[in-house]
């Protein structure tokens, strides 16, 4: 139970500025501005704050709907304030000495937290609003080489914490489970639940409350992705095998059959059964170059019109994306959408408050990362003013339902030139990523408008399975004449519905 | 009859293949995108054609001067005899394919005679192989780029795919290991066209190499009559009528041959080139047809194009094997994973040398020339090496590249302002982008020799100055990738628009000058700021302090405690042991707050000792788990967590099978003493049995006052309570503290030990 802190080791009072936009990704900056503000938080200079993780506090914390962070140099904090319309913020320390903390959440009184070395439940059990009681809940992965980073979920619906384990310098499997994925019970039960991971970032459920994780880019993953933790799979890189014969690797089954170099993923998930394809792949660079985590809109439209999907943040290029997901034929699949660029540092984690705050930070330290700098916490606010833009692309057995966030100009919508659409994919293999290739152009044949008018109907032949299918929109104009302010999108097919 | 076609297709079928299989291996012009007449010109200069056609660019075959100290005459016979057998796929044209069995031999018995001549005093030799080396020299040959061109070998040094690859023949049989090695130690001391460039190895390196290349195989050797003079006479005459000094230095000075009919009026269906070529004076290259084919498009086509001799020359020295240009070449599937490098971290640029694609614009002339002409190792992370290719390449190449790529039409970057004052401020500004506050260049790059300890990409400023052209490092700057696809560095500038607005008046013009002439300046510029990490202290005040990250001389799962005082120690909760204690200052964290976090947080004093690492409660049926020399919990051994108490001080909590412990430090002092540390370990069974605890193990551990004190090391005094606690000699110089824990069903058994820090020591 926190209550408000009487004493705070921390405490800052400052007037929260306008952020700096500092560059473009896409070039849409300015424009994006105009719905969405990016605001630095204020933060005192001596906190040297590296967020790496965030949760929302629930109603049982004593502090319904405030922010808690979990940082690189090993801390929980607890913020009062970051989601006031004004906000003035206060830190407070609650816990500290953690090893990188890179999964948090609340749940029964305690904070629930993934340190590279352990999955820990860590509790004020004296009301003092300090922790002083720190449970292993589960350690039984090998942690020899400071790149094995771990990240985990916060507690889900059954209390379990879902953890995913990058491997030994990101490329080899050097400790017990690196590349592996568990489900850790909250009396410590430890369950496999994929192999196959190679350097992941954030896990949490995605908008349908479903498990998945970020994955990035490097062999075997030509870009960074969404993929789904599916119990029992196989995600894609297959150097941890070996986890097989360890005594919880045993749980997961036999080994899949080894993928071959240099195919393509759709082919090898065709032939592996335990081989789950990415659910929404980034295109590299166009769509970031380090995705790390993603969080569900919850707040019910107080954060604009994309209300329950996922916002995505990227390190390299300190950009906010989105997506949306979908299950097809047994098979989670779906997009990524421009969103938000120009934030101030490597972006690590986010939160989004019911009230419509999202708030996000973390580190430009170690890699190299566009936004630069060091200690920030940034919130994107919406203005309130609905952008023109597309709010989801579906599939259809015809073709792509693509619903905007307004009533499009019909007449424009109808010209079937306003909808480029070409396809690709990467080379399923242990190189370093993958350039795109095996190219092919879709025929939109024909587009109907909804009823509705926000609905665009393309009727597509050629869609390609195992293809991420990239879309660019021309002018397309709401009815009241506002600009579309994305033109790309990308959808990743991995099955056609039936 | 249906068979006996079939039979005859596939002997028919094995023929081709077999003709193909001699033809003359120019391995860059036989891959992709090249057109015919681009290809034929390759051939043209490859094969020497002007050598005895006369034309501008001849191509100098080996040296044959001192042959009979580097190879062994009895392969000099079979080769001359037979040089498409021995080594299919040579450019060594064969000049005695008119003559009978034993007319070849008997001449090539006579040229091979002449070709040494009378080497009495330093003849071939082989010496005893050296097995060691040999594998040193197989872990380079597959690494530093000869597997580029060459067929990759196992560890027997047989070859893995001659798909694409130059020809080595048989080497065991040709060299000895010692002249094998002096060749590759200058290649083009004897081979001036630098088709074998220099790679500069080391003279071991040279060693391990050839070692390896000869690694003795089954091979006939033929045995040799010896050279007398009337032999030597007939040999030095069949020199001359063969026109071998048209391509070779030799013990024949050249001698003006009437030349062979000009290649502009020669008939591209005969002689050399005809479908079977023979006669006296036809050099037979056993040529494929589509070979043929492109020689007779390049002799009827334009000259080259200078764009298409830039490709032509590529493929002659196959640098496109390792360097892609365009959509040109790059390493081929089969031979991507040859490619390695020793930072991971920079995805592909971590791996594949870079690409050709404007060098001529990226490079400055004189730079470009000695890297073509010398070799270069600008990016020390890759294990494959740029080699040298002689002057006379890097002078043939340059200009053209700089004619081909170099964009002349732009504007030069901003120049320095001739007053001090602004040309600092200019450096300050650059000063201030690369460092850590900036766009923080150093997360990734070397700069002058220093790094952040994760990352190595190229040093920024080792050689910037007198390597890059200013403008293009301008257009690199607005957009890396369009240069390298899969490189990881992000864009900073966008247009004219910089990513920190905030430094200097925030244009990309003024901020990418800015860059290039603090980076240019060279190795004694200032440092930018956050390349030296500044220590970050832990300090501990009134509150015990805990770090949970790498710490110097454990593992990854340490858990270090500062007390109130100034006493500090690790937990390794891998062990499960108390592994070591210090005094003093708690701990610098730089090494782990910095960068990656890649380092362990450092110990800043010396009064530290050891407890010794690996577990600390030993199984007592010893099969459980791993000896205690290991780093690893045994199974059966949790860690639970810890509770701090109201001055922070863990307790550790975690479970050695069904035994339950609490472990738990705090700091006291005893009047006018220093600062001392008391640990209180319980242990509660559900059932009576034993446990061994190890106090501390290590080199030197001897009794100090009483049966209960031990010091531990030179200046830590133990003392354990009551306790049956002994001494045991393990061997090889190992003593290992013991405590003998007698526990009842359900009843707490407490073992404290306290820890002080003998100044005077033993």
């Amino acid at each position: 139970m926190i209550r408000a802190s009487r004493s705070l080791p921390l405490l800052a009072v400052v007037a929260a500025l306008p952020g700096q936009e500092l560059g473009d990704a896409w070039g849409t900056g300015p424009t994006e501005s105009e719905y969405y503000r990016i605001v630095d938080l204020p933060i005192p200079d001596e906190l040297r704050l590296e967020a790496s993780s965030m949760c929302l506090l629930p109603d049982d914390s004593g502090l319904p709907g405030q922010l808690a962070i979990g940082t690189r140099r090993g801390e929980i904090l607890i913020v009062d304030g970051a989601f006031d319309e004004l906000p003035d913020l206060r830190f407070h320390r609650f816990a500290a000495g953690l090893d990188e903390v890179f999964g948090l959440g609340w749940r029964d009184g305690s904070f629930w937290a993934t340190q590279q070395s352990e999955v820990s439940r860590i509790t004020d059990t004296d009301g003092d609003q300090r922790a002083d009681r720190f449970d292993t809940l589960s350690d039984v992965w090998g942690f020899e080489h400071y790149h094995e980073f771990s990240w985990g979920s916060a507690p889900d619906e059954r209390g379990d914490v879902w953890v995913v384990l990058g491997l030994s310098e990101s490329y080899h499997y050097k400790a017990d489970y690196r590349g592996w994925a568990f489900r850790i019970s909250p009396d410590g039960t430890t369950t496999p639940i994929a192999s196959g991971v190679r350097s992941a970032g954030g896990v949490a459920p995605n908008e349908h409350g479903v498990m998945f994780y970020v994955e990035s880019q490097g062999p075997w993953n030509g870009a960074c992705s969404l993929k789904h933790l599916k119990p029992g799979s196989f995600v894609g890189h297959p150097i941890a095998f070996g986890g097989y014969d360890l005594p919880l690797g045993k749980q997961l089954g036999e080994r899949p059959m080894e993928p071959e170099p240099r195919s393509r993923l759709i082919a090898e998930a065709d032939r592996i059964p335990e081989l789950v394809p990415y659910a929404v792949i980034f295109p590299y660079r166009r769509m970031g170059q380090s995705v790390t985590a993603f969080r569900p809109d919850r707040s019910g439209g107080r954060f604009g019109p994309f209300q329950d999907q996922l916002f995505v943040s990227d390190y390299s290029l300190s950009i906010l994306m989105r997506a949306t997901t979908e299950e097809v034929n047994g098979v989670w699949q779906g997009a990524c959408y421009p969103f938000r660029e120009g934030l101030s540092t490597g972006l690590l984690s986010l939160a989004i408050s019911p009230n419509g705050y999202l708030v996000t930070g973390g580190t430009n330290r170690g890699w190299p990362v566009r936004g630069n700098k060091q200690f920030v916490l940034q919130r994107v606010e919406w203005t309130g003013k609905t952008p023109f833009d597309l709010h989801d692309i579906s599939i259809r057995p015809w073709g792509f339902a693509l619903t905007f966030t307004e009533v499009v100009d019909r007449e424009i919508a109808m010209d079937l030139a306003n909808y480029r659409l070409g396809t690709f994919c990467h080379i399923y293999r242990p190189g370093y990523g993958s350039p795109e290739v095996d190219q092919t152009t879709p025929t939109v044949t024909k587009v109907d408008v909804t009823r509705s008018g926000r609905t665009v109907h393309l009727f597509v032949d050629g869609m390609v399975r195992g293809h991420v299918h990239e879309f660019t929109l021309g002018d397309l104009k709401s009815q009241s004449r506002q600009d579309l302010l994305h033109h790309h999108a990308y959808y990743t097919v991995n099955e056609i519905p039936r | 009859m249906l068979r006996v076609g079939l039979l005859l297709m596939v002997a028919a079928g094995a023929a081709v293949v077999a003709q193909d299989t001699a033809r003359p291996r120019v391995p860059g012009a036989e891959r992709a995108g090249l057109e015919s007449r681009v290809r034929g010109q390759v051939l043209l200069d490859e094969l020497g054609c002007a050598n005895c056609h006369g034309g501008a660019e001849e191509r100098v075959g080996p040296d044959l001067t001192g042959l009979a100290e580097r190879a062994d005459p009895a392969w000099i016979r079979s080769w001359l005899a037979a040089p498409h057998e021995q080594k299919p796929g040579t450019t060594m044209p064969d000049l005695l394919r008119d003559r009978n069995g034993s007319e070849r031999l008997a001449a090539a018995t006579a040229l091979t005679a002449w070709l040494i001549g009378d080497a009495g005093e330093r003849p071939f030799r082989r010496e005893a192989h050296d097995a060691t080396a040999a594998a040193r020299g197989h872990e380079l040959f597959q690494s530093i780029g000869c597997a580029a061109c060459h067929a990759s070998r196992d560890a027997q040094a047989k070859e893995q795919n001659t798909d694409g690859s130059v020809p080595l023949g048989d080497l065991s049989v040709k060299y000895s290991s010692d002249a094998l090695r002096t060749f590759l130690l200058d290649p083009l001391a004897t081979r001036p066209h630098g088709r074998m460039p220099d790679f500069g190895l080391s003279p071991q390196e040279a060693y391990d190499l050839a070692e390896f290349l000869t690694t003795p195989r089954e091979g006939l050797r033929a045995g040799y009559a010896g050279s007398e003079a009337e032999l030597r006479a007939r040999g030095a005459v069949l020199f001359t009528e063969l026109r071998c000094a048209s391509c070779h230095a030799g013990p024949t000075d050249a001698t003006t041959f009437a030349a062979a009919t000009p290649l502009a009026s020669a008939d591209p269906t005969r002689g050399c080139l005809a479908e079977r070529p023979s006669g006296a004076g036809i050099a037979v290259y056993d040529l494929s047809q589509s070979q043929r084919s492109d020689l007779r498009a390049a002799l009827a086509s334009e000259p080259l194009t200078a764009d298409e001799r830039v490709l032509a020359h590529l493929a002659a020295r196959n640098c496109t094997a390792c360097h892609e240009r365009g959509a040109h070449g790059g390493p081929d599937e089969t031979r991507a994973d040859l490619f390695s490098g020793t930072d991971l971290a920079l995805g592909m640029a971590g791996r594949f040398p870079p690409p050709l694609t404007a060098a001529g614009d990226k490079l400055q002339t004189e730079w470009l020339q000695r890297t073509i002409a010398h070799g270069q190792r600008e990016r020390p992370y890759l294990n494959t090496r740029m080699p040298g290719f002689g002057e006379a390449f890097g002078d043939a190449l340059t200009p053209l590249l700089v004619e081909v790529d170099r964009k002349t039409d732009e504007a030069p970057i901003t120049p320095l302002p001739d007053d001090r004052d602004g040309a600092n401020r200019v450096k300050d500004l650059g000063r201030e982008l690369v460092g850590d506050k900036g766009m923080g260049c150093i997360a990734c790059h070397t700069f002058a020799g220093q790094d952040n300890g994760a990352m190595h990409a190229i040093d920024l400023v080792h050689s910037t100055g007198q390597r890059l052209r200013p403008e293009w490092f301008r257009r690199y700057m607005q957009q890396p990738n369009a240069y390298r696809s899969m490189t990881i560095m992000p864009q900073f500038f966008l247009g004219e628009k910089s990513t920190r607005p905030d430094l200097g008046d925030g244009s990309s013009a003024q901020q990418i000058a800015a860059l290039w002439h603090y980076l240019a300046e060279g190795r004694n510029v200032r440092r930018p700021s956050g390349l030296r990490s500044e220590p970050i202290e832990l300090t501990v005040a009134d509150e015990a302090v805990i770090l949970r990250r790498a710490v110097q001389n454990t593992g990854k799962r340490g858990i270090s405690v500062g007390y109130a005082g100034g006493v500090n120690i690790t937990f390794d909760a891998e062990t499960l042991a108390m592994n070591q204690i210090w005094w003093g200052r708690f701990l610098d964290v730089a090494p782990v707050f910095h960068g990656q976090g890649s380092g362990q947080a450092h110990i800043p004093t010396r009064e530290r000792a050891d407890l010794g690492r690996g577990p600390a409660f030993l199984s007592d049926t010893p099969d459980d788990g791993p000896p205690p020399e290991k780093l690893r919990r045994a199974a059966g051994q949790l860690l639970r967590g810890y509770d701090l108490d109201d001055r922070g001080r863990p307790t550790f909590r975690y479970t050695i099978g069904e035994i339950r412990i609490e472990d738990r430090c705090e700091e006291f002092t005893d009047p006018g003493q220093r600062i001392a540390l008391r640990r209180t370990l319980t242990l509660t069974s559900p059932t009576a049995g034993r446990s061994t605890f190890r106090v501390a193990h290590g080199p030197r551990i001897v009794p100090a006052e009483g049966r209960l004190t031990f010091l531990v090391g030179d200046h830590l005094s133990v003392k354990v309570s009551e306790i049956a606690t002994h001494l045991e000699d393990r061997g090889e110089g190992r003593m290992e503290l013991v405590s003998s824990l007698d526990l009842e069903a359900g009843k707490p058994t407490v073992l404290t030990l306290v820890y002080r820090w003998m100044e005077e020591g033993r």
